[in-house]
C-alpha cells in the first residue's frame, strides 16, 4: 500500500520536452497541446464503528485493525493524482495536496481543473504515525507511510477501460470522461463482504 | 510545495539537448553498439528472454495450471483461512504487493510481526536460477509450496508471531489433511492433473505434486519483448534517447550489469550493499546469506534481484526499505552502499551519478518492462474446490 512517492520530475521533464520539440526541433502547432477542462475529486470519509471512538480498517491480509478516531482526526494527509499506470516510486505526480484530517473524519479533494479525458490514479495517505515536517511536504521524494498508517485502496480492476494500463496496489482509478472525474472513499471493513470491502476503501499499512 | 532550485537549469540543459535536432549521442551509442551478425543481437550477454522452459518431470498442461492457480488463491489453505499467495504476490500487480512488508498467517489478527523480508515480484521466476534473498533454495517446485510451512501460510504448530521457524514436515502433514479430507474436491484435480490419487500418496508426494502445480501456474508470470529487446535487436528507435544513454551507463561507469547482467539482469549472486539493519543491542536483524552458508563474508549479502519490470515493483531491497527507485540507484553509486566493511568490492567502482545520469538509468530501467501480463491469464477462478 505505498503511496506512489516520486524521484526527480521525469514524467513533467519528459511531458514538457515532447511538448515543445516536434521530431525536427520546431515547436508543434499549438492545436497539438492538449488542454483540459476537468477537475478530479476525492471524497474520503472515515466512519467510526457504532462506540462512534473507534475506527476500523481492513489490513492487505483481510484480518481488521482498530484504532482510536482521535488518533486520526488532526493528523496529516496526502492526495495525489497521477497519470493512469504510473510506475510507483518512479514517476511524479500531477498534483498533490496536503492537508490534516479534520474532526468530521471527512477528506475532500479537489485538483486543479486542467485535465482532458483519459485515466488517472489518485492515492490517498493518511500519517498516523510519521510527522509530517515542511522538510518532508518539499521533498521531491515524499515519505513512505509507516506500519499502521492508512492507505487508499482498491482491488478491482473493473474501471480499467479497455487498452488503458493496470493501476497498481495502493491507488484509485478515476476515468474522466467529458466530465470531472471522482471516487468516493470509506474505510469498509465487512469480512463477510470481503468483495465490496476492497473496494473503494482505506486498508491500514501492513 | 514540491519544487526544486535545480529544475530551471536541468530543464533548461534538457530542452538544449532535445531540441537539437535527433540526439547525436544517442546515434553514437547505437554506432557504438552493432548488431552482431551471428547472435542477431547488439550484447549478447543480455539477450531477451528465452522460451518458457521444458520440464520433463512436470510438462505443462492446463489441468495443472487450472489445479496450481486454485492452490495459489485459495484462502482456506491458510491457518488464518484469510490469507493467500496472492496476498503478497498479487497477479494484478506483478505478482507483488507493493509493501515494504507484509503479514503473514502466523500475525493475524495482529498487523505485527510482519513478514522479516520484502515479498519479491514472481515475473519471470521460473527462469531464476536461485530463489529467496538468502539463495536458501534453488528447486522451483519446493519453493512454490514452502510458504505453507511458513509464517506466510502457517501450517505449522509454530508459536503464534514467529516470522522465522519453518516446519516443513509438519507443513507436509496439514496441507495433506486439507486437499485430502476437508477440501475433498481437491482429489479429482489432483487426479486429472497427474493421473494421482493424493489419498493414497505420502504427504511428502503431495507435496511435492502442489508444488509442480503451483509452478506450472505461475509460468503464465513472464514479461519479454521490452523496448531494450528490440533495441539489442537492431531498432534504433525502440529506446528514448535517455534510456540509450542510462544503457551506456548501465553497461559501462555505472557498471550495474556486473550483478544485473543476463537475459533477468541478475547474476543470481550475492552481493553486500551496506543494507544490514541491526536492531536496538546492534545485532543484526537479517544477515542474509550467512543464514545459509554460515560463512561470516556473507554477513548482509542478498540475492541480485532481475530488473525486467523492475519500475512496476516499488519498493526495493530485501526488506523494502526503499520506496523510489531513483534513490536505489544513488545508493549504489554513493557512499550509502560502502559503509559496511565487508561491502562488495564492485561497489567501489561506480562514480557518483548526477541528476541527469540518474534519469537516465531511470528511462532505461522503464525500458526492460515487457508487456503485461495477459489480462486472461490472471483471471481467478470462478469457484473453488469444495
Amino acid at each position: 500500500m505505498l503511496t506512489p512517492l516520486h524521484f526527480r520530475p521525469l514524467v513533467p521533464l519528459a511531458a514538457l520536452l515532447l511538448l515543445g520539440c516536434s521530431s525536427d526541433g520546431a515547436p508543434p502547432p499549438a492545436e497539438d497541446v492538449p488542454i483540459g477542462d476537468h477537475a478530479i475529486h476525492a471524497d474520503v470519509q472515515l466512519v467510526p464503528d457504532e462506540d462512534g471512538e473507534t475506527l476500523t480498517f481492513l489490513t492487505p491480509a483481510l484480518s481488521t485493525f482498530s484504532m482510536p478516531a482521535s488518533k486520526v482526526a488532526g493528523r496529516p494527509y496526502l492526495v495525489a493524482l497521477f497519470t493512469g499506470g504510473f510506475d510507483q516510486g518512479v514517476d511524479l505526480d500531477l498534483h498533490h495536496e496536503w492537508g490534516i484530517v479534520p474532526d468530521d473524519l471527512r477528506i475532500s479533494y479537489t485538483s486543479p481543473r486542467k485535465f482532458f479525458n483519459g485515466p488517472y490514479d489518485v492515492s490517498v495517505i493518511v500519517y498516523t504515525e510519521t510527522e509530517i515536517t515542511d522538510e518532508i511536504r518539499a521533498d521531491f521524494y515524499g515519505v513512505v507511510p509507516r506500519s499502521g498508517e492508512l492507505s487508499a485502496f482498491t482491488l478491482s480492476q473493473d474501471r480499467v477501460k479497455p487498452g488503458d494500463p493496470k493501476f497498481s496496489n495502493g491507488v484509485i482509478r478515476v476515468n474522466v470522461e467529458d466530465a470531472d472525474g471522482e471516487c468516493r472513499l470509506e474505510n469498509r471493513h465487512d469480512p463477510a463482504d470481503v468483495g465490496a470491502s476492497l473496494t473503494d476503501t482505506v486498508l491500514t499499512v501492513p | 510545495m514540491r519544487t526544486s532550485l535545480a529544475l530551471p537549469s536541468a530543464l533548461a540543459v534538457l530542452c538544449l539537448a532535445a531540441c537539437s535536432g535527433s540526439d547525436s549521442a544517442s546515434r553514437t551509442i547505437d554506432e557504438q553498439w552493432p548488431v552482431d551478425p551471428a547472435s542477431g543481437l547488439r550484447v549478447t550477454g543480455l539477450g531477451p528472454v528465452p522460451p518458457l522452459p521444458e520440464w520433463e518431470d512436470n510438462p505443462d498442461t492446463e489441468e495443472k495450471r487450472s489445479l496450481g492457480l486454485s492452490l495459489f488463491a485459495d484462502p482456506r489453505l491458510s491457518s488464518s483461512g484469510t490469507v493467500t499467495c496472492g496476498n503478497c504476490h498479487s497477479p494484478v500487480a506483478d505478482f507483488q504487493s507493493n509493501t515494504p512488508l507484509d503479514i503473514p498467517a502466523r500475525s493475524l489478527p495482529d498487523i505485527k510481526p510482519t513478514l522479516p523480508r520484502h515479498s519479491p515480484s514472481l515475473i519471470n521466476l521460473v527462469y531464476a536460477e536461485t530463489l529467496h534473498w538468502d539463495g536458501s533454495e534453488s528447486r522451483l517446485y519446493e519453493s512454490m509450496v514452502l510458504p505453507f510451512a511458513e509464517a506466510n501460510m502457517n501450517l505449522t504448530d509454530a508459536p503464534k508471531g514467529d516470522v522465522w521457524t519453518i516446519d516443513v514436515p509438519a507443513a507436509q502433514q496439514k496441507l495433506h489433511a486439507k486437499l485430502t479430507q476437508e477440501i475433498p474436491g481437491y482429489v479429482p484435480l489432483f487426479q486429472d492433473a497427474f493421473g494421482e490419487d493424493i489419498t493414497q500418496t505420502t504427504p511428502e508426494e503431495l507435496w511435492l505434486l502442489a508444488g509442480k502445480a503451483m509452478a506450472t501456474y505461475i509460468r503464465i508470470a513472464v514479461s519479454r519483448d521490452a523496448a531494450f529487446d528490440a533495441w539489442n535487436a537492431g531498432d534504433d528507435d525502440a529506446m528514448s534517447d535517455a534510456a540509450k544513454r542510462g544503457f551506456s551507463l548501465f553497461v559501462g561507469d555505472g557498471r550495474c550489469s556486473s550483478c544485473h547482467g543476463g537475459p533477468m539482469f541478475s547474476d543470481y549472486d550475492f552481493h553486500n550493499l551496506s543494507l544490514l539493519a541491526r536492531d536496538d543491542d546492534g545485532n543484526p536483524v537479517d544477515t542474509g546469506r550467512e543464514r545459509v552458508t554460515g560463512a561470516p563474508e556473507d554477513m548482509g549479502a542478498f540475492l541480485t534481484p532481475s530488473l525486467r519490470r523492475v519500475n512496476k515493483s516499488s519498493p526495493f531491497f530485501h526488506d523494502g526499505r526503499q520506496a523510489i527507485l531513483g534513490r536505489v540507484i544513488e545508493h549504489h553509486a554513493g557512499p550509502a552502499s560502502r559503509t559496511d566493511p565487508n561491502h562488495d568490492p564492485i561497489l567501489d567502482g561506480i562514480p557518483k551519478l548526477d541528476i541527469d545520469q540518474v534519469s537516465d538509468l531511470i528511462q532505461f530501467l522503464k525500458a526492460l518492462a515487457g508487456a503485461p501480463i495477459d489480462e486472461a491469464l490472471l483471471a481467478l477462478p470462478v469457484k473453488l474446490p469444495e
